[in-house]
């Protein structure tokens, strides 16, 4: 860029570069070649379009060649070089009209059509360039001296040469004009929104690519000193700038767009769970002991986030209280020291977010203590039917039972009384009887098993499922049991899921249960595996109703139940 | 004999004591609670004591708290623990450590008067006496590669008969064999089920139950 800066300064009094001529153009040069350059800076940074990034820095260049063709004085190479990169533009303008932006176009035609504007453009120039001599051209403006890479000097050829470069420009430019229309027409409006900053330009660019070129076919004498050459010269800079400028638009939405979602993300892996504000006024304030309470709106408790009663500091507590009222009512009350902060102060401070941080966790605290009411609730439910399960399986054998027992031995009694009297016939009542009486203690005894096994009351939930194995029609191995107690309702919940188990399989045609019963920290997790599948679990819902969850999953199933 | 009985039930306790006297045994002592059953044990010392696995105050296992604290004041005295549970388990606690005179009978199986005056006369010549339920119970248990299954008719029977606490001699007797062939049976089924000869039939009951709790 300085280096072209200096170029310009050296250029013949007699304008030989546009930019040079005038101090407009000048501006307009830099703004459009260190303006793509930049903006191909902004894009690779972005690392989401390299290839667009490239094409803008190389369209800078060759934009820049146009200075170098004209610099009096200079390496006859570099400026005959010069002269064959500054057609090339066009090319690359239509190349970022096609690519830019979300949708690029996808045409197969558009594409080829780019590819092969790049070589008939570059093949002309450098045709051009091996057979025109600057020194045989009467409308040489900026590069009359001699040519580096000519070979044999034809004027004709030359001319006809250039009417072919300046009719390839002016088709290119026409294909600047229609892919930008196209693109335009076609987009969708978010892309329309992103893309019109880069395309309009770059039709304007092309728009006055081919006002240049008919020029040319019209006038062909050009040079920075006539007005018209002069006036497309600057509007094809400023549209080149503002090319660049949309490209950096677009590079710096990108990254702010990168660096929002990049926010939104961190936000959200930090959404501040039960109790978080608590702890930011405890930091906030530097006192360990402050608490929030909030008020819940149907009982008048007080309980932190989590849902556990908050207690009102009493007369001897140095701790003071600072209400959170809304619209008149209080929702929430902060306990702290008022040493490190005062209520005052404290007060002032709470603001539109606190406030809404203040109702978000009060309505959590709600929540969590109606979702563990409704499972208080739930587990009373259970605990209350099996207490009334193991007064029914007692009353049977206290007072059925016994009374079937007694029968039985009145009985006895009489058959003991046949047998000494020998009478047969009474013998045979007695007997049958006797036998009936068994059968019905039998059955109560059944009965009263099933209403509520009294060895896993008494021994506990190993007990109760040895015990339990030994009455199966099928092997029901107990491969680990816990040594512990557990509360009945959770011993009773781990019970029923092996026998509603064993129930659903002992149709199988080769049924078989092994059974694992641990203790971890805070659950007891029953594990059950049969060789088939395993049916869904009937008494689920005693497992819900305390807490647990269940996994099943072919022919294992494991259920987990909290216990304190 | 001297017998003290235990049974908060008042129809179940006089139906027992009717019965026992009936048979020629000495009630000493009719108590409802264990505090009452240790008082009238300490009191009466009686030959044996038949008490109800259930009483007050807990009305959970209170005969077999009973039993361990007259095993460990009392080692005399026999103690047959009444049952309405089928549950091998509670035999097991009863017996575990110290089988000599001690027994564990379903309720009903005592008012035939044959087993209740058999029961009584074991234990206090220091048998052990386990309900052939709870034997059948534990005999009839589903297993995987079944070691009794090994065992024919013959020594299944002679197996649970060992399991009931019965010695060699009454087991010939029931089964109406000599004693030197049950002794052929049981190094049989010892050898079958890979399980070591005990010394005598207390630690005999002991290895077997244990084997079938397996």
């Amino acid at each position: 860029m300085l280096a072209t800066i200096a170029v310009i300064g050296a250029s013949a009094p007699w304008a030989t570069t546009y930019a040079g001529a005038a101090p407009g153009s000048f501006v307009a040069d830099v703004a459009a070649s260190a303006g793509l350059i930049g903006a191909s800076h902004l894009l690779w940074a972005e690392r989401r379009d390299r290839a667009g990034a490239l094409l803008a820095a190389l369209a800078g260049v060759t934009w820049l060649a146009n200075d170098w063709i004209g610099w009096e004085g200079g390496p006859p190479i570099l400026r005959s070089l010069a002269a064959l990169a500054a057609p090339l533009t066009i090319v690359l303008v239509l190349d970022l009209v096609r690519h830019v932006g979300p949708h690029a176009s996808g045409s197969a035609l558009v594409r080829a059509g780019t590819r092969a504007a790049y070589v008939v453009v570059a093949a002309i120039a450098v045709a051009h360039s091996l057979v025109y001599d600057p020194r045989l051209d009467a409308t040489c403006w900026n590069i009359c001296t001699d040519n580096a890479l000519l070979v044999i000097g034809s004027p004709s050829v030359a001319d006809s040469l250039g009417s072919v470069a300046t009719l390839a420009q002016l088709a290119v430019a026409a294909a600047v004009v229609l892919v930008a229309a196209s693109r335009l027409v076609l987009a969708t409006p978010t892309a329309r929104r992103m893309l019109w900053r880069i395309i309009l330009p770059g039709a304007a660019f092309g728009l006055a690519t081919i006002a240049y070129a008919v020029s040319l076919v019209v006038a062909p004498l050009e040079g920075p000193q006539m007005e018209r050459y002069a006036l497309l010269y600057d509007v094809r800079a400023w549209s080149a700038a503002a090319v660049a400028l949309g490209i950096a638009w677009a590079a710096l939405r990108s990254r702010r767009t990168r660096a929002a979602l990049a926010r939104l993300a961190a936000d959200l892996a930090t959404v501040p769970g039960p109790g978080a504000l608590a702890a930011t006024l405890a930091h906030a304030a530097n006192d360990p002991t402050l608490e929030v309470g909030y008020w819940l709106s149907d009982s008048g408790r007080l309980v932190d986030a989590a849902g556990r009663t908050v207690e009102l500091p009493g007369p001897s507590d140095a701790r003071g209280i600072t209400p959170v009222t809304r619209d008149g009512g209080q929702i929430a009350v902060v306990i702290h020291d008022p040493a490190a902060v005062s209520p005052a102060q404290l007060e002032r401070e709470f603001g539109a977010a606190t406030l809404l941080a203040v109702d978000n966790e009060r309505l959590q605290a709600e929540l969590i203590v109606q979702l563990m009411e409704v499972r208080a609730s739930r587990a009373r439910i259970v605990e209350a039917g099996d207490r009334e399960r193991q007064r029914l399986e007692r009353n049977l054998h206290d007072a059925a039972q016994q009374r079937l027992i007694a029968l039985s031995y009145d009985l006895r009694r009489a058959h003991a009384a046949a047998l000494a009297c020998e009478d047969a016939e009474l013998l045979k009542v007695t007997g049958a009887a006797l036998d009936e009486v068994q059968r019905a203690i039998d059955n109560l005894r059944t009965l009263a098993h099933g209403i509520y096994p009294a060895v896993l009351a008494d021994a506990g939930l190993g007990a109760a499922l040895e015990s339990l194995a030994e009455t199966t029609a099928f092997p029901l191995d107990l491969l680990e049991l816990p040594e512990g107690r557990f509360s009945p309702a959770v011993e009773r919940t781990a019970y029923a899921v092996v026998v509603a188990l064993v129930d659903a399989v002992a149709t199988d045609a080769d049924p078989a249960l092994a059974v694992s019963i641990t203790a971890r920290a805070g659950a007891l997790i029953v594990a059950v595996e049969s060789g088939a599948d395993l049916p869904p679990l009937k008494d689920g819902g005693r497992v819900s109703a305390l807490g647990g969850n269940v996994t099943v999953g072919g022919g294992h199933l494991q259920v987990e139940i909290p216990c304190a | 004999m001297r017998i003290v009985v235990a049974e908060d039930l008042m129809l179940t306790r006089e139906g027992i004591v009717r019965l026992l006297e009936d048979s020629g045994f000495e009630v000493v002592a009719q108590v409802q609670d264990l505090d009452g059953l240790m008082t009238a044990v300490d009191r009466s010392r009686p030959d044996a004591v038949v008490t109800d696995i259930r009483m007050p105050p807990s009305h959970t296992d209170e005969g077999l708290i009973a039993a361990q604290r007259i095993r460990e004041g009392h080692p005399n005295i026999g103690v047959l623990v009444l049952s309405q549970y089928v549950e091998p388990r509670y035999a097991i606690q009863l017996i575990q450590g110290h089988p000599e005179g001690l027994g564990y009978l379903l309720k009903e199986r005592i008012f035939d008067v044959a087993i209740l005056v058999d029961a009584l006369r074991r234990l206090t010549e220091g048998e052990t006496v386990i309900d052939p339920t709870i034997v059948a119970r534990m005999l009839g248990r589903r297993r995987r590669d079944d070691p009794t299954s090994r065992l024919s008719d013959r020594e299944r029977e002679v197996l649970s008969l060992v399991a009931e606490g019965l010695s060699n001699s009454a087991i010939a007797h029931r089964l109406f064999i000599t004693e030197r062939t049950v002794e052929a049976h049981t190094t049989q089924i010892f050898a079958k089920l890979d399980l070591s000869v005990a010394p005598d039939s207390h630690r005999r009951v002991l290895a077997v139950l244990a084997f079938l709790r397996r």
